[in-house]
């Protein structure tokens, strides 16, 4: 076995102990859970709805949606694929929701409109809190890449944001996401080709 | 392998997921053309540049504000369950097995015999209702639930006062083959005294009139239930007693007790809610009565109208 592969088997067993622990009342062992896991979640929340608070609301809504089904959790899948499946998922439903839509809609107002007529999500720029810590030119380079995935059709940047972003296996990702192996490949495939695209010579 | 082919393996290749034939024969295309190596390398940069991007990490406070969505998730639920919850009763799985069992009878029964005869419902003699012997005033739907009061007809003079023994109308009333009515005492009847009706009183000071008796004739009419015993010794009286309980255990009702003036048979117009007519049968034969022929008149709603006629010995 690889050391890679002990590693994630360490990991799996570790979080299994602590919903166990969890399910025999233990609530530290969710605590425990959520900040292991809240910058991961809140990073992919952030990466898919592209607004902090939007980003934070939704984290905070696939953390308490794990700690309502964790009772059930199957001890199948790893933790991490459940709840980056989770999270996939309250990512969409916040998508589609009539308040993220309304939202959207009244910031892009004054915001120019993309070419390809696909960017239906608009990068705060302006927001402070983005990086704060970040250097200015870092923050340039990142802005830009931002606004390449963001341009993606929604079902392609899903799959980046899982495998270049969270670094999810393929077979991870088509468990979180529900899509079988041969279109995750084919979508992380089609999506590649239109970022090196995207960020030739911009950056 | 053409440069077209190359290009939709470069994902792959990067992230060496292809079998290792067509990983060769990529990587010995991608050695001589130049294009599609500067393909992949870009493809390479991109995903670089996307995995250098800054992890945007969640506020400091994320955790307690969690943990409060979720108890204010909670409280919320707690009060609508309050709200809408049902009251807890816990039901033995045996009584909820019993009742549905009779339930599934109740219908099974009801799909077989809609009308809601009773498979030892007795044969009615066609002749003897389409030709009743004399048409009885039933009680409306409505009243069918009361129990009325019999009105007997009499034809005997033996509780008369003088008054109305003497009186030729009444004292020859069943020689002429009339009945006699006790139908009211005489403060409640001032009309009928008015009228100059032909009348008479009893010694408990109510009044008679001569009625038509009933003439119904079973004799040449077979009952379809007959019952005879040999040796019994019930008299007539006692028997219509017995039959009144019998018909009040059954919720039914006596329409009227006519006595024959030979003083060895009545006939009693009775109703019986159909479904107990076999415990009415079963019930009659313990009467003890020397003679008990049942005869049925006519199925109206629910209720089965019979003639019980009884005879003693004499």
């Amino acid at each position: 076995m690889s050391e890679d592969a002990i590693e994630l088997s360490r990991k799996r067993s570790e979080d299994y102990d602590e919903i166990r622990s969890f399910i025999k009342g233990e609530i530290a062992s969710f605590d425990r859970l959520v900040i292991k896991y809240k910058d991961k979640i809140f990073n992919l929340c952030y990466r898919f709805l592209t607004d902090y608070d939007d980003a934070d609301d939704c984290a905070q809504e696939v953390f308490v949606n794990v700690y309502r089904s964790l009772k059930n959790f199957r001890f199948e899948a790893s933790f991490s694929t459940w709840i980056f499946k989770i999270a996939v998922n309250t990512c969409r439903n916040k998508l589609v929701s009539a308040d993220y839509r309304r939202k959207k809609k009244m910031v892009s107002l004054g915001s120019p409109v993309d070419s390809t007529g696909e960017n239906d999500c608009v990068l705060e720029i302006g927001d402070e809190r983005l990086s704060p810590q970040v250097q200015a030119e870092k923050e340039e380079k990142d802005k830009a890449i931002e606004e390449a995935i963001s341009s993606l059709p929604q079902d392609q940047k899903e799959i980046v944001v899982l495998r270049e972003i969270e670094m999810l296996s393929y077979e991870d990702i088509s468990r979180a996401t529900g899509l079988n192996l041969g279109t995750v490949k084919s979508k992380i495939s089609r999506a590649r080709q239109s970022l090196a695209e995207k960020l030739r010579g911009q950056v | 392998m053409e440069c077209r082919d190359v290009k939709g393996l470069l994902s792959d290749y990067i992230d060496q997921v292809l079998d290792k034939q067509t990983e060769d024969l990529a990587r010995g295309h991608l050695m001589s053309c130049k294009a599609c190596s500067l393909e992949l390398e870009n493809m390479k940069a991109g995903i670089s540049k996307i995995r250098a991007l800054n992890q945007i990490k969640a506020p400091e406070d994320f955790l307690q504000k969690v943990k409060t969505r979720i108890q204010e998730k909670s409280e919320f639920e707690r009060i609508v369950s309050k709200i809408f919850s049902t009251p807890k009763i816990r039901i033995p799985v045996e009584a909820v097995g019993v009742f549905v069992t009779v339930v599934l009878v109740v219908a099974v029964f009801r799909f077989i015999n809609p009308e809601g005869k009773p498979a030892y419902y007795p044969q009615v003699n066609e002749q003897i209702i389409s030709q009743p012997v004399k048409p009885v005033e039933y009680p409306a739907p409505r009243d069918l639930f009361k129990v009325k009061k019999p009105v007997p007809v009499v034809t005997t003079t033996e509780n008369f006062n003088i008054q109305a023994r003497r009186s030729d109308v009444l004292k020859n009333a069943p020689a002429q083959g009339l009945g006699i009515e006790k139908i009211a005492t005489v403060e409640q009847d001032k009309k009928l005294l008015q009228k100059g009706g032909t009348w008479g009183s009893y010694s408990d000071g109510s009044i008679a009139r001569t009625v038509e008796p009933v003439k119904e004739s079973l004799a040449d009419k077979k009952p379809e239930v007959l019952l005879t015993i040999d040796s019994a010794k019930v008299s007539l009286s006692e028997s219509v007693a017995k039959i009144r309980a019998i018909i009040e255990t059954l919720s039914g009702a006596v329409e009227s007790v006519e006595i024959d003036g030979s003083g060895v048979k009545n006939i009693i117009s009775v109703k019986i809610p159909t479904i107990t007519y076999a415990r009415f049968i079963r019930e009659l034969s313990r009467i003890g009565t020397a003679q008990v022929g049942v005869f049925s008149v006519k199925l109206q709603e629910k209720y089965l109208f019979l003639k019980v006629e009884i005879a003693v010995s004499q």
